[in-house]
Order: C-alpha cells, then sequence, then structure tokens
C-alpha cells in the first residue's frame, strides 16, 4: 500500500492497512513497514498493538512482526477494523531527559558527569549543559539536592564537580520544566511545582 | 575525568547474557543473576542498560512482603495502586497486563525490556517474594535481572524452580588488565604511559571505584606537568598519593622505582 491511501484520522484505518500489507503472512520488519505505510512510530505501534489484541499479529523477534492464522484469515477475507485502541497504553518518551531521570533514580547520589554517561547515546551531541541545567531546575523545585561535599575537579584552579541526592522519587516519568509558569510539571503526580529561581 | 562509558569486560559479558536469552532454548528460562563484590561496576552498568532501554528497576527492600512488593512494582508501571478495583488478582492481572504492553511496545522498536531487581540479596530467602517473581516472568517470558552480592547465589540454590530458569550467570570480576587500559584510555584525559597503567592495575586490585580514584589523581597530575611522548609515567608519579586502599584506608604512593 502506497503511504497516503489511507486517513490515519479514520478509526482503525492505520490498522487496517498494516493488516492488509503482511496479507502474505511472511516475516515483516518494523521500520519497513514503518516506511511503507508512511506512518510514524506512535501510530504504528498503536496499530499493531490492536492486531496483537484481537490475536492477528505476534512479534517474530524484537523488530519483526508476523500475521497470525487468525490474522491472515481476516486480510485474504478483507476485513476492515474500525474500532480504535483498547484501553490507554503509557508510553514513557525516549529523550535525554528520561533517560537522566532513570539514572538518576538508579543512582540516587550523582554527579552530572555519571548521569551524561549513563544517558548519552551516540550521535546525541555533548549533552554536559542540557543535563546541568535540568538538575539545576530540579534542584529548585526539591527533586534533587547538592550534598555538601564537592567531587574534586582534575583541572588547575577547579572548584570540583557538585554531588546531588535525589530527594522526591514521586515515579519512572520525568519531570517537565514549564518555563511559562517557572515550575515543574511531574507527570507522575499530575502537580506542578513552583521552582524556587531558575535559572 | 571525560564523561563517557566504557564497556569492561563485565559490560559485555552482561550485555552477552542478554542477547543469550534471545537464542534460548527454554523459553522459561529468562533470568539472569548478576552479583560481584562492591565497587566491581554492577551499579554504573545496569544504570546505563536501565536509562538506555527504558526498562523496569527495582531496589529490594529488606521488610518486603509480597502487596508492598506489588505495590512498589505498579508504582514503576506509573499505576497507581490505590486505584484498581479487587483485590491480590486484580493487581497481578493489571502488572501483567502494563508489562505485556511494554514488552510489546520495546519488541516493535527493536528494543530489549526487563525487569531488574537490585539488592535481591534481602529478599532472596523469602519464598513469598521470590515465587511472585518468577510468576511475573514466567507468564512475560520477559528478561528478569536479579542483582546481588554474595549470598544471591547460594540463596537461590533453594529455589529450584527459580535456579532452573537463571542459567546464565554473570559474576561481576575484578578488572583485567585490558579493562584498566581501556577505563584509562576511555576516561583519563591525559595520556598514560604502560607501566602507571600496570602499576594502577596491580594496586586497584581491578575495582572500578579505585581506578577511577587513580584516573582522578592522574590526571590532576598530568594537568600540572610537561608530559613525555609516552604520557605520566610511574617515573613521573613518584611519590604521588594514587588512591586509598579500600581495606584500611590509608594512602596508596606511587613508589620510587617500579
Amino acid at each position: 500500500m502506497v503511504a497516503g491511501e489511507f486517513d490515519t484520522g479514520t478509526l482503525g484505518a492505520a490498522t487496517t492497512a498494516l493488516l492488509r500489507a503482511m496479507a502474505d503472512g511472511s516475516d515483516h520488519g518494523v521500520m519497513a513497514l514503518q516506511e511503507q505505510l508512511g506512518l510514524n512510530r506512535r501510530q504504528f505501534n498503536n496499530a499493531a498493538r490492536r492486531l496483537f489484541l484481537r490475536s492477528y499479529a505476534t512479534i517474530v523477534k524484537p523488530g519483526v512482526i508476523r500475521l497470525t492464522n487468525g490474522g491472515k484469515a481476516a486480510a485474504s477475507s478483507g476485513e476492515v477494523i474500525r474500532g480504535g485502541p483498547k484501553g490507554q497504553v503509557k508510553i514513557i518518551k525516549d529523550t535525554f531527559r528520561q533517560r537522566a531521570w532513570t539514572a538518576m533514580r538508579v543512582r540516587r547520589c550523582f554527579t552530572i558527569g555519571e548521569i551524561v554517561a549513563d544517558a548519552s547515546r551516540d550521535g546525541d551531541g555533548d549533552q554536559q549543559d542540557n543535563a546541568r541545567r535540568y538538575v539545576s531546575r530540579l534542584s529548585a523545585a526539591g527533586y534533587v539536592a547538592e550534598m555538601p561535599r564537592r567531587v574534586s575537579g582534575t583541572a588547575p584552579g577547579s572548584n570540583g564537580f557538585k554531588r546531588w541526592l535525589i530527594r522526591q522519587d514521586t515515579g519512572p516519568k520525568a519531570p517537565v520544566f514549564r518555563e511559562s509558569a517557572c515550575a515543574i510539571h511531574d507527570p507522575n503526580t499530575g502537580e506542578d511545582v513552583a521552582c524556587k529561581t531558575a535559572s | 575525568m571525560k564523561n563517557t562509558f566504557v564497556e569492561t569486560s563485565n559490560t559485555k559479558r552482561f550485555l552477552g547474557a542478554m542477547h543469550a536469552l534471545d537464542d534460548r532454548g527454554a523459553i522459561e528460562a529468562c533470568m539472569v543473576v548478576v552479583d560481584g563484590k562492591p565497587g566491581l561496576g554492577k551499579t554504573t552498568t545496569l544504570s546505563r542498560w536501565v536509562a538506555q532501554t527504558g526498562s523496569i528497576y527495582m531496589r529490594a527492600q529488606k521488610g518486603w512482603d509480597y502487596s508492598w512488593f506489588i505495590k512498589d512494582l505498579l508504582t514503576e508501571l506509573s499505576v497507581s495502586y490505590e486505584g484498581i478495583r479487587g483485590g491480590r488478582r486484580e493487581r497481578f492481572a493489571r502488572v501483567i497486563q502494563e508489562l505485556q504492553s511494554r514488552a510489546e511496545e520495546a519488541a516493535l522498536n527493536g528494543t530489549t525490556f526487563g525487569l531488574v531487581i537490585d539488592e535481591c540479596d534481602l529478599v532472596s530467602n523469602r519464598s513469598e517474594i521470590m515465587e511472585a517473581i518468577r510468576g511475573i516472568s514466567d507468564i512475560q517470558f520477559m528478561p528478569t535481572i536479579l542483582v546481588g552480592m554474595g549470598r544471591l547465589r547460594d540463596n537461590l540454590r533453594r529455589f529450584p524452580q527459580i535456579e532452573s530458569r537463571a542459567p546464565n550467570k554473570v559474576e561481576f570480576l575484578p578488572a583485567s588488565r585490558e579493562d584498566v587500559a581501556a577505563l584509562i584510555e576511555g576516561r583519563c584525559e591525559v595520556a598514560v604511559a604502560d607501566d602507571l597503567i600496570d602499576f594502577v592495575h596491580k594496586v586497584s586490585k581491578g575495582f572500578n571505584r579505585e581506578i577511577l580514584d587513580a584516573i582522578a589523581n592522574i590526571e590532576k597530575f598530568g594537568r600540572r606537568i610537561d608530559l613525555g611522548p609516552k604520557g605520566v609515567t610511574v617515573a613521573d608519579m613518584a611519590g604521588q598519593t594514587l588512591m586509598n586502599d579500600r581495606t584500611h584506608g590509608k594512602p596508596i604512593k606511587v613508589p620510587g622505582a617500579f
């Protein structure tokens, strides 16, 4: 199916398109299907999950899916899936700050350098400033606290590196800084926490 | 010191064990036991792996009972314990449902998703908790990583049904000479000569924590002198403190001749 032949705004359209694209019953790579159907990752994953819920498709291995016998029968009979997703799926965004928050929760006591090393990926570029700004805002909202002793630096005249301690571990979703409100929005509790000082 | 993650042989063996799960023969053999003495890089490796894969990380608590464990797990899955209507069965079903959707999401993205239970020594003699972990991993066939120190492996022998599901055991061992060289090359911002790498390997006894202390001290020293072509040598650092001995806390100095 050529991208753009269906309206992704119509309930079930992407799911039906995915079902037809896999009608031959062979193994299909997720990336190739996304490209073929012109869907973004979220749209594709929602469509695939609807097929899983109906037992029309199965995961062969990470990144590869295939239709079940039921799915093949549905595809050959021309079934049109009209339903939306069953149940809400919580998707945690895979951003640098999300990975940094996860690393902070695992380590509990950390330096900016340790968090950058844990959360960075190839091609991320230098995330030192990003991490420093994020931790400073979390600190202003009371999520992390600076420890009294620093880790000594190695450069001549260095003041050393701050060591931080996680104070409020409210859950797995990374708190988000809202510049307009000068507050941290915590998706775990749904609350906005005012920052005492904003950098 | 550079903020980079260096893959040591321990990290490679851990990642190898995770890849081995994909090719396992028995589908229920989805547990990995990770153990080793403190300071060998377990937390660093796990922190990086969990952050990169978006897996669930839990730290076991001494007083954990079944309800507390499920409550903590639901919190990690962003589900309110109090918001679930019904009792124990409904809460367990919700855990499974949430884990399944996370595992599907990860599989669609071509990534690995697992459940990490750190400090597992604390609960590894508690059949109620260990059976609950086994139950969850059995239903999902989801990679489950049990992390501990000395007692974990011994305690698991009491549960043959769990022991048989964890054929992959990764013991974090002291760093080899190659690991020390890789850590120094990857993290140190000044060049270091081979003789000093040998000395760091010898006196650190392969503990990452001590190796990183040594790197900080070498770097501090190396930034203040004119380096030779080989980098900082033992002769350059003679008489300087390299690290503290973990057994008695006294500083270990670089000798005059080595």
